[in-house]
């Protein structure tokens, strides 16, 4: 047992530069931003547009993603794998896209003069669509492998029960694959949320319309330091409040499934 | 042999210049280098307020050019200061839209995009759209701001907008129009309306090399250089001062 702690603590040495990085980074901005700043900042007009905008279009690209994703992902995870892995890499492709190329990329898809010419630049639903693109492999990836973990004797047992298609999903899919959703939609929502590079050159910037906190942290940086460091710090704590949900939520499932 | 000629202290000097002298600076260090043996010019191209915020924290430049006088002094200590140029603010518009030809019409068109406030050319923009609103009216100036869809963070994305279409027009510095020659059209503004934007250049505190900065300094204020500037579209610094 003292072997084992000990070697626990030299793994946790070894290991310490990165996480020395991560706290110091966030010291660094939490004890540069005291509360005085932050009560005053959130009075501004600005700092309050964007943080409303941010939750708005947030909110509205996770649902569709949840919702549309769990479909592909479902009819993804039914495939046979060589039909399945092209489309799993293609769904991937934002991902691993640099969010400048994403943004270019939209332009030249759904931008007045592209492929499929549309009126969505500067417009919130081009925020939306910015954030749905850029965040819809973190969900639909979790997704699939959820799917595919299922024990199909589950689902086949569940079938010769007599449970409709609708009930199978409802009763035995989806409590099975919760977790794994849950992670993928958080995921997914803090891309969105941070998401800068594709909005910036999709949607533009009008506060109120298109300012997002990211791009309002980004020009508040040049000229207002406190407006950025106070909507850096609502965003850090709106991250760290839905990943510790989750953690929470996850470490119930598992004490429940025990 | 090789190693010893990349470590010699070779004279160079570090140039930090704002955006929008871009296509002129590097011109000019070209000229610069040919006319001075053995010295590098190293350019560095960033907003002013960007660079501004880098000298103050130390960063090696010998010269600093910037877009606006606010800059300047927010970057500190520097000697030497001295308006090289001047630049004034122009309309772009789409290259296949009609019917506009005057800065009134622009109340007309459909999406309008200009540089954020936080940026010198957005604050020219607003001084220039509020004495255009003293003029025509405030129901134009409404009318105008209603159409603004964005509010770029540098002025050449504003033109890559209109450039690619995205938005019908937008405000510009004059020399941004002429670089992108015929993808898009300009229409000029009224001289009494339009503002001047004048382009300070000195040697920040603590240049590692000073005295290259100043023959570089002279240089910019001579005739070779000032005609570089000139043909990008820079008027000549106001004299008398």
């Amino acid at each position: 047992m003292r072997r084992d702690s000990a070697a626990t603590a030299g793994w946790l040495l070894l290991g310490s530069p990165l996480a020395l990085l991560v706290l110091l980074t966030v010291i660094g901005l939490v004890s540069g931003t005291p509360i005085s700043t932050l009560r005053e900042q959130i009075g501004n007009e600005s700092v309050r547009e964007a943080v409303l905008l941010s939750l708005r279009t947030t909110l509205i690209s996770t649902a569709a993603i949840i919702v549309f994703g769990s479909c592909l992902a479902m009819g993804i995870a039914r495939l046979p794998m060589r039909l399945a892995s092209p489309l799993e890499t293609l769904i991937t492709i934002p991902a691993i896209m640099p969010p400048s190329v994403a943004g270019i990329a939209l332009l030249l898809a759904f931008g007045r003069q592209g492929l499929v010419p549309t009126s969505l630049p500067f417009t919130t639903a081009a925020v939306i669509l910015a954030q749905t693109f850029v965040a819809t492999p973190f969900f639909v990836r979790e997704a699939v492998s959820a799917f595919r973990s299922i024990d199909s004797s589950l689902v086949e047992a569940g079938r010769l029960d007599g449970a409709s298609s609708a009930g199978l999903a409802r009763y035995i899919v989806l409590p099975l694959a919760l977790p794994f959703l849950v992670t993928g939609a958080i995921l997914a929502w803090t891309r969105a949320l941070g998401e800068f590079g594709a909005t910036i050159l999709f949607a533009g910037n009008l506060q109120g319309e298109t300012q997002t906190m990211p791009l309002a942290i980004y020009l508040g940086f040049e000229s207002n330091l406190d407006e950025a460091k106070a909507l850096a710090v609502i965003l850090l704590l709106c991250a760290v409040a839905v990943l510790g949900f989750l953690n929470l939520f996850l470490r119930r499932r598992m004490a429940f499934a025990h | 042999m090789i190693l010893a000629a990349a470590f010699l202290p070779a004279s160079s000097i570090n140039v930090f210049a704002a955006a929008s002298l871009k296509d002129a600076f590097t011109s000019i260090a070209r000229t610069f280098e040919r006319s001075h043996k053995g010295v590098k010019v190293k350019l560095s191209f960033a907003g002013s307020q960007t660079l501004a915020a880098q000298i103050k924290n130390g960063a090696p430049a010998d010269v600093f050019a910037s877009a606006d006088m606010k800059s300047m002094f927010d970057a500190g200590k520097t000697s030497s200061v001295q308006v090289f140029a001047r630049n004034s603010l122009t309309i772009i518009i789409r290259k296949d839209l009609h019917g506009v030809t005057l800065l009134r019409d622009l109340s007309r068109v459909g999406k309008i995009v200009v540089a954020d406030q936080k940026v010198p050319a957005g604050k020219y923009t607003a001084i220039l759209l509020a004495e255009a609103g003293e003029r025509y009216g405030s129901s134009w100036l409404g009318q105008v701001k209603g159409r603004i869809v964005s509010r770029e963070l540098d002025v050449r994305t504003v033109l890559a907008r209109v450039r690619l279409g995205e938005a019908d027009a937008g405000i510009v510095y004059v020399t941004d129009a002429r670089s992108a020659g015929r993808a898009v059209q300009a229409v000029s503004i009224p001289s009494d309306l339009n503002v001047s934007a004048s382009y300070p250049a000195a040697i920040p505190q603590g240049a590692p090399n000073p005295v290259g900065a100043a023959s570089f300094l002279k240089y910019l204020h001579g005739e070779a250089a000032q005609r570089i500037l000139r043909s990008q579209g820079f008027l000549a610094p106001l004299r008398g001062k």
